[in-house]
């Protein structure tokens, strides 16, 4: 116990600085067994005047027992002396409980240094090594509190009373959740660091730094990780010690992502830009674009731009050049997508804006950034008939272009003159239909008149027919006065035959008189029938004048006329 | 009788409208010249807003491709092709211009409407129109005779020539209803744009579906407001009305 305190007063020389006053309390147990003894020392670098502590109880068995030592360094051709003052005394504690050490206060002229109070916690039954942690893990955060995406540094340090000789092995705890990068991967030197936890001095080495990302909102729990570690007490005397450090739970606050346009959880700071070697091309010339993001936060989860380009661009995909370094406050650096366009259609096409949002640690809300667009011209190939390759449909070789212009004017017509579908095609179409229909109808109903039917249509058609004789024999007055005079009796007969219903040989003059008669025809009309009737009979012997047929033909005619009316 | 043959010829002639004889070959004669703008505003000034004719629109679709407006062409010949089916200078070139385009199009029909089309349609709706007034008057005639005639033989005759005359009759009032159909109905159009961006509805600021170039024909869905929505090879969109003429 002896030798370690020496060592430790040794070390604690490094720690003091030049001309500058330190003090320092320590201990080398803080729980310790009812009677067991240990030491508390002040170790100090300057002459000043020190206040005694008070022991709450604890028993001084010795002390203080003042010691000094110099060292002499020379570093770099200089010279340094350092002194260190230890004053040492021997402690005890009579029974069960915890016992604070007080404070220690060094005044040097006025300045004033305070230690920290010191709790030994004394129980019953002698401490077994574990509890005595003279060898122990500790995982520590530099914030406990964090945005997703926001980056935190864990730390995993070593704290033992002696330095290691070796660091066996080594494994992380698990976490889910959470995005980890060894801020020193090619770490192989280990510098050993004294720190004093509670009055006790340790060696601390700094095992591993992580940059760490949470990639979800909640709590996050990070396991305890694990070593094994190669001791040397003496030359022969080594010792393998595994131990696990305590577990970290980190607080993930959500990001508010309202408003956001294109949010992938990025979070920092970032710009963009973009650049283009052409904004006029030919058809299958190749233009370059760049579009460089630089910025420092999570950027390894920028991954691909997912650029929505023209389907006539043919696209590879872009080569990625990033140059970034892993930092304590994120990854920082530049990321350049290199994307390569081929247009393969001519026309004037925009290469749209890449757009996103991230959340900016600094205003504590999201911002949104955008690359440049662009508008890109692609050029007509020369020629419709010339060079497009377009494998879709093989044109025969021999028909290179288009045949000619008709020279002869066809029809022209409007939808409006289209006449198939109106009314007026219908009722043409129907018509002869409805026509026919009409005169099958007609015909019908003439072939099925009764005898009686058929007689009384034709008294009624008998005087037109009979009026058209009489004409008939006007006209042949001058040329044949025979054949007149007997067209007239005939149309007499014909006329009284049908009106009568009885048959030729029936109609004598007599005959008809008494008929008429019958009939109660004006006595008039049958004076003028006996005069018209002689005077045909008389012209069939002897010539007539034309004068006095005439004058039969007419009398005739107002007979019929008259006779009509009655009958 | 023979004044209803008049009526109907004379009705026939009227289909025939007044040809612009003056226009058509100063556009003819601008298009000889390599005047091709000149010809396609005389071939424009004769079309107006509706009239049709097969030759106008196939001279239109060359002086178009000459111009190497592929869109406008195909459109063209494509108005030709629907106003007179069996026009082979303007398949040929439809088909020649077809090749050029980039968008790969589904437009296969069916067999049938294709056959009918080369092969019925090709006398035209006039025609058939006419064919059908001609055989409703052949068979009121037959009828009429059928139910006067007292005599058997004449009775069969016109019974066996009435069916006759009736089956030609719905024939060519069938095909000619089909073809009016067929060339009123505006169910395609054809991009004329260089590229045009169709939309997942009918709004510029709407997520773009996909994306075609001059020349591609696409089914006609609906109207609304200035927007268009086609059917390419089943992919349905919204595209902007100045960017498609219907065929």
């Amino acid at each position: 116990m002896k030798g370690l305190i020496y060592i430790l007063t040794f070390i604690a020389v490094s720690l003091i600085g030049y001309g500058q006053e330190t003090i320092e309390a320590l201990v080398n147990k803080t729980t310790v067994g009812v009677n067991e003894r240990f030491t508390f020392q002040i170790v100090t670098n300057s002459n000043c005047q020190i206040t005694s502590p008070t022991f709450d109880g604890l028993r001084v068995m010795s002390g203080p027992n003042s010691s000094s030592s110099r060292s002499i360094s020379i570093i770099n051709g200089r010279q340094t002396i350092t002194v260190e003052y230890t004053y040492t005394y021997t402690l005890m504690a009579n029974k069960e409980g915890k016992f604070t050490i007080s404070s220690v206060t060094m005044d040097c002229d006025g300045k004033k240094k305070t230690t920290d109070a010191i709790t030994i916690n004394a129980t019953k039954n002698q401490p077994n090594e574990a509890v005595n942690s003279d060898f122990y893990m500790r995982l520590l955060t530099n914030k406990s509190s964090v945005y997703e995406g926001e980056p935190f540094i864990v730390t995993l340090k070593y704290f033992a009373k002696l330095p290691p000789e070796n660091i066996e092995s080594f494994d992380l705890g698990d976490v889910d959740g959470v995005w980890r990068q060894d801020l020193n991967p090619s770490k192989t030197n280990f510098s050993t660091d004294i720190e004093s936890v509670n009055g006790v001095r340790y060696y601390t080495i700094i095992l591993r730094e992580e940059l760490c990302f949470a990639q979800r909102s909640g709590k996050i729990n990070i396991e305890p990780y694990s070593t094994s570690m190669i001791f040397s007490q003496g030359f022969f005397n080594r010792f393998r010690k595994e131990t696990k450090s305590n577990s970290l739970e980190i607080n993930v606050k959500p990001i508010n992502s309202a408003g956001a346009n294109n949010y992938k959880g990025l979070v920092g700071d970032f710009k963009m830009s973009s650049e283009i070697s052409k904004i006029s091309a030919k058809m299958g010339e190749a233009i370059d674009l760049k579009i460089i993001l630089e910025g420092k936060g999570n950027m390894q989860s920028v991954g691909n731009l997912d650029l929505k380009f023209p389907k006539d661009f043919e696209v590879f995909d872009p080569e990625i050049d990033e140059k970034t370094t892993v930092t304590r406050s994120g990854i920082s650096g530049k990321m350049t997508y290199n994307f390569v366009l081929i247009p393969t259609h001519y026309g004037d096409f925009t290469i749209p804006a890449y757009t996103f949002s991230y959340f900016d640690l600094g205003s504590k809300k999201m911002k949104t950034i955008s690359s440049e667009s662009f508008q890109i011209h692609v050029e007509k190939p020369d020629g419709v008939a010339g060079e497009i390759v377009v494998p879709k449909n093989e044109i025969d070789v021999a028909e290179n272009t288009i045949r000619y212009i008709h020279t002869d004017q066809d029809d022209i017509f409007t939808y409006d003159q289209i006449t198939f579908g109106k009314l007026s095609y219908f009722a043409l179409l129907s018509s002869p239909l409805i026509l026919s229909f009409f005169f099958i109808f007609f015909k019908r109903k003439k072939e099925n008149l009764t005898d009686e039917e058929k007689l009384k249509l034709a008294q009624k058609k008998v005087s037109k027919e009979v009026l058209l004789d009489i004409e008939k024999a006007k006209s042949l007055v001058d040329s044949d006065e025979k054949l007149s005079l007997k067209t007239i009796q005939n149309a007499l007969l014909h006329f009284f035959k049908i009106k009568f219903n009885v048959g030729l040989s029936n109609l004598s003059q007599n005959e008809i008189t008494n008929r008429l008669k019958q009939q109660e025809v004006e006595g008039t009309d049958i004076d003028q029938f006996n005069t018209i009737w002689r005077a045909i009979e008389l012209g069939q012997y002897a010539p007539i004048t034309t004068s006095n047929l005439k004058q039969t033909i007419e009398d005739a005619e107002t007979l019929i006329q008259n006779l009509n009316k009655t009958l | 009788m023979k004044q209803l043959l008049i009526l109907i010829s004379c009705i026939g002639l009227s289909f025939l409208a007044i040809g612009q004889d003056s226009t058509f070959d100063a556009g003819n004669k601008a298009y000889a010249d390599g005047d091709f703008d000149l010809a396609i505003e005389k071939y424009h000034q004769i079309i107006g807003t509706d009239a049709m004719s097969a030759n106008i629109f196939y001279n239109l679709g060359n002086a178009y491709f000459q111009k190497l407006e592929l869109g406008k062409s195909i459109w063209a010949f494509e108005k030709a092709i629907k106003i007179q089916p069996d026009h082979s200078d303007a398949r040929f070139n439809l088909s020649f211009a077809n090749a050029k385009t980039v968008d790969e199009i589904d437009a296969t029909g069916s067999p049938v409407q294709a056959w009918l089309k080369i092969n019925l349609y090709r006398l035209g709706l006039n025609f058939w129109s006419t064919i059908s007034i001609i055989m409703s008057i052949l068979l009121a005639v037959v009828l009429y005779f059928f139910f006067t005639t007292q005599q058997a033989k004449i009775k069969n005759l016109t019974m066996s020539s009435g069916f006759v005359v009736l089956a030609l009759l719905v024939i060519s009032i069938v095909l000619a209803s089909l073809q009016k159909s067929q060339l009123m109905k505006v169910d395609s159009g054809i991009i004329i744009t260089e590229v045009s961006t169709v939309k997942t509805s009918p709004n510029s600021e709407a997520e773009t579906a996909f994306e075609l170039h001059d020349g591609s024909k696409v089914k006609i869905l609906r109207r609304d407001n200035g927007w268009t929505e086609i059917d390419v090879n089943g992919n349905v969109g919204w595209i902007d009305k100045a960017e498609l003429w219907e065929i």
